[in-house]
């Protein structure tokens, strides 16, 4: 039997995007879910300060402190990013070991 | 033009290195990311939950059953729980991503504890606030455990 590299190495592609496409929902449901929370929330700060219910510097601080959150929020993009890309890796390892495996059980 | 034996030893070369390769391929896979844990999903969820309680709690509680003193018990739970979780998640490999928004968590927490504890009473005002942005920070470290769960 022969070890077509061409074949093995189209297949590791498709095994490579089917693993990106298929990890995409992931990045997109809380992408998006991160970005209505936040408009909810300074919807929010604005709100109560134009009440007068949280003073100026108190909605100062917070405000600020939306900037830590989307840092914590951009890790774990990050987290989930490097999940498809571990997936995507170790897809296509997977069809070559495969590819390799059925030579050897024909050898 | 190769000879018999010569074939022999060459087709016996590729079927070594073969079994190598196998050998090299089944001890490699790539790892970007820390094993998912169970335990520790549960952990976030139920300190997200205290933290909510907490919030919550005082909301609902007349004005002059907001200070701090009579909370300051429920705030050490919640921060022994972000603790636990950070300390966890320090010794874990390849957790970096998670460690920051575990740290961020951690310190805000303790910023708005310490609101409390200097002004003895929030507004409710105040505490809407602190409770959404609390959840906020929750959200992250939460999403992060559950997408380890998808890691192959």
């Amino acid at each position: 039997m022969d070890f077509n590299i061409d074949e093995v190495l189209a297949q590791m592609l498709a095994a490579v995007q089917g693993a990106v496409q298929e990890n995409w929902d992931m990045v997109k449901g809380p992408a998006s879910s991160f970005l209505q929370s936040r408009r909810l929330r300074l919807d929010l700060l604005a709100s109560l300060r134009l009440k007068n219910q949280i003073d100026e510097q108190f909605f100062e601080d917070r405000l600020n402190d939306e900037k830590d959150i989307m840092t914590s929020e951009l890790h774990a993009i990050a987290i989930i990013t490097k999940v498809t890309a571990q997936n995507a890796a170790n897809a296509a390892i997977g069809i070559l070991q495969k590819a390799v495996g059925s030579i050897i059980g024909h050898v | 033009m190769l000879l018999k034996g010569q074939r022999i030893q060459v087709s016996f070369q590729k079927f070594v290195s073969l079994i190598m390769l196998t050998m090299v391929l089944n001890s490699c896979s790539i790892h970007l990311v820390p094993q998912y844990n169970a335990d520790m999903e549960e952990q976030i969820k139920n300190g997200a939950k205290m933290s909510d309680r907490l919030y919550l709690q005082m909301l609902v509680a007349a004005p002059d059953s907001k200070y701090f003193s009579l909370y300051e018990n429920k705030y050490l739970d919640v921060q022994v729980e972000i603790n636990s979780i950070l300390f966890q998640d320090e010794i874990r490999p390849k957790a970096n991503d998670i460690i920051v928004s575990v740290q961020k968590l951690r310190d805000y927490f303790a910023k708005a504890m310490e609101d409390h504890r200097n002004k003895k009473s929030l507004s409710n005002g105040e505490l809407i606030i602190y409770h959404e942005q609390l959840q906020a920070f929750w959200k992250p470290v939460l999403i992060e455990e559950l997408a380890l769960k998808k890691a192959k």
